[in-house]
């Protein structure tokens, strides 16, 4: 019986090299993701932020985006949703529409 | 962000390029958020130039909107320089204080005894004002207790910018006990006996007998002779007893005394004109109020000390202001029945503090002049104590003696 393996190459690859993205989250008052790689919006309800694997949602009201370090944001306000959707399927789905 | 921030408003349709700047020039912003076309954000005060160069060349235009943190304080001072130049002003003055004495508490409630002890500190220099580092209080400790014969110790201590003077006061051990010791009366006046009350001792005067200075009236020694008649012949016994005096000789006496007084005398004459000097009171600090001290002779009239009192409590600064009166000492000539005045004057008084436990039997007066004054020579018939006391010591030898001899006689009583 062959065992399926839980992580691909690249993926045992990025973790090994710390380039996964890592998310914390206190409560509902604020999230730290770290890896980011790029911001797409910052409204008052909603944070877009693209990390090495996964586009980032964040929802919620009165949330501001805070930097202190490279590659790492700080989300702050009333979170009420976290949304990760993976940059394959994101691809996989803008081909297909 | 420690240094201040400041605070940016974008305006724009799309803030992508922005956001991609801020993460690949790294630069560390909070409080990002986008509302209606417009993206505020605050940036730390080191990457500023950073931002707003990049903001530029992307093609926005960033506003300042407000400063924080250290750079609004240093605003916030630049516009009240009183206020900085009052801190300076504060901070050198309490580096100068921390080392400058301004407060000396001395542990007595003993007014003379505080009074010494500042006098001392004050002629070493310890006084409010002294540079503490200069001060070596152990030499200061050995000081006082030298020039003081009332203190058994003493302490020094700073405290802050003080000095605590702890002081033990030497307890004066009282004077050896007299009472049972031998003594003799001897008389201290040249007069006659009229009265004896003996309790103990030998009287060796009699009453009407006359006695000078130094004479001994009763004996603290006591030799009786006891004489036996034996088969041997006679055979005397000399006791000796020594005892302590104890009575009351009195007789008359004659005292003469002079009383001078010059015609001319400095008499303290109030001008009419008073001072009133100021001082600041900063803890233990007299700092003078004044630019000179007033020339000419001044009496203090009174003192009046004004401190704040705040919920019972006195604050260790005022104002203390001293009033003085000025007087002059000029030279006054008397006449002669006033010169007289004065010396009758004198002698009253002479009376009432010399002669109160005597009994005045007469008193004669004889007035004299010449040109410098006038001289009065009073002489007193007294009478009164005639003797005092006066203790002896027994020879070491006659007591040894007198301890072998009780010794023998033990051994002669076990003998037996």
């Amino acid at each position: 019986m062959s065992r399926k393996p839980d992580l691909s190459f690249f993926g045992k690859t990025k973790e090994l090299l710390y380039l996964q993205s890592y998310i914390r989250i206190n409560d509902n008052t604020s999230a730290i993701v770290e890896n980011c790689r790029q911001i797409y919006e910052c409204t008052d309800v909603c944070v877009r932020l693209l990390t090495g694997s996964f586009e980032i949602e964040l929802w919620g009201s009165g949330l501001q985006l805070s930097s202190y370090a490279e590659n790492s944001v700080e989300v702050r306000g009333i979170i009420e949703q976290v949304k990760l959707v993976s940059r394959s399927t994101r691809r996989s789905d803008n081909g297909g529409g | 962000m420690g240094a201040g921030s400041i605070l940016y408003i974008v305006e724009g349709d799309s803030f992508a390029r922005l956001y991609t700047i801020l993460s690949r020039e790294g630069i560390m912003y909070r409080e990002l958020h986008e509302e209606g076309g417009k993206l505020s954000l605050r940036v730390s005060l080191g990457h500023c130039r950073r931002f707003e160069k990049a903001c530029h060349e992307a093609g926005y235009r960033p506003e300042q909107q407000e400063v924080y943190g250290a750079i609004k304080l240093g605003k916030f001072m630049a516009e009240r320089a009183g206020l900085v130049v009052g801190a300076v002003i504060s901070a050198l003055l309490m580096m100068y204080y921390s080392d400058v004495i301004l407060r000396i508490d001395i542990d007595t409630e003993d007014p003379v005894m505080r009074g010494k002890i500042i006098d001392v500190l004050k002629e070493d220099g310890v006084t409010a004002g002294a540079y503490l580092p200069d001060i070596d209080l152990v030499l200061e400790e050995r000081s006082l207790k030298s020039k003081i014969d009332d203190l058994a110790w003493v302490g020094l201590t700073r405290t802050g910018s003080g000095i605590a003077v702890d002081i033990i006061e030497e307890v004066r051990a009282e004077k050896g006990i007299t009472k049972g010791m031998p003594c003799h009366l001897v008389a201290c006046e040249d007069g006659v006996i009229e009265e004896i009350e003996l309790l103990d001792g030998q009287l060796l005067k009699g009453i009407g007998s006359g006695v000078t200075k130094g004479d001994m009236v009763v004996s603290g020694k006591i030799v009786t002779e006891n004489s036996e008649w034996t088969r041997d012949g006679e055979v005397i016994e000399i006791k000796t007893r020594y005892a302590r005096s104890i009575g009351k000789i009195r007789g008359t006496f004659v005292r003469t005394m002079v009383f001078e007084q010059p015609y001319d005398r400095e008499v303290k004459v109030l001008t009419g004109n008073s001072k009133t000097l100021r001082y600041l009171d900063l803890f233990s600090a007299e700092i003078p109020l004044f630019a000179e001290v007033p020339e000419g002779w001044y009496e203090a009239d009174s003192e009046e000390r004004h401190f704040p009192e705040v919920g019972g409590f006195y604050l260790p600064m005022g104002i203390t202001e001293i009033y003085l009166n000025e007087f002059d000492n000029r030279s006054q000539l008397m006449d002669e029945e006033e010169a007289f005045a004065e010396a009758e004057k004198s002698a009253y008084r002479y009376e009432q503090n010399f002669l109160s436990k005597y009994e005045i039997l007469d008193r004669k007066c004889q007035k004299e002049t010449d040109d410098n004054g006038v001289r009065l020579t009073v002489t007193y018939e007294l009478y009164g104590d005639l003797c005092k006391e006066s203790d002896f010591f027994i020879p070491k030898n006659i007591i040894r003696q007198e301890d072998e001899q009780k010794e023998k006689n033990v051994q002669h009583s076990e003998n037996n």
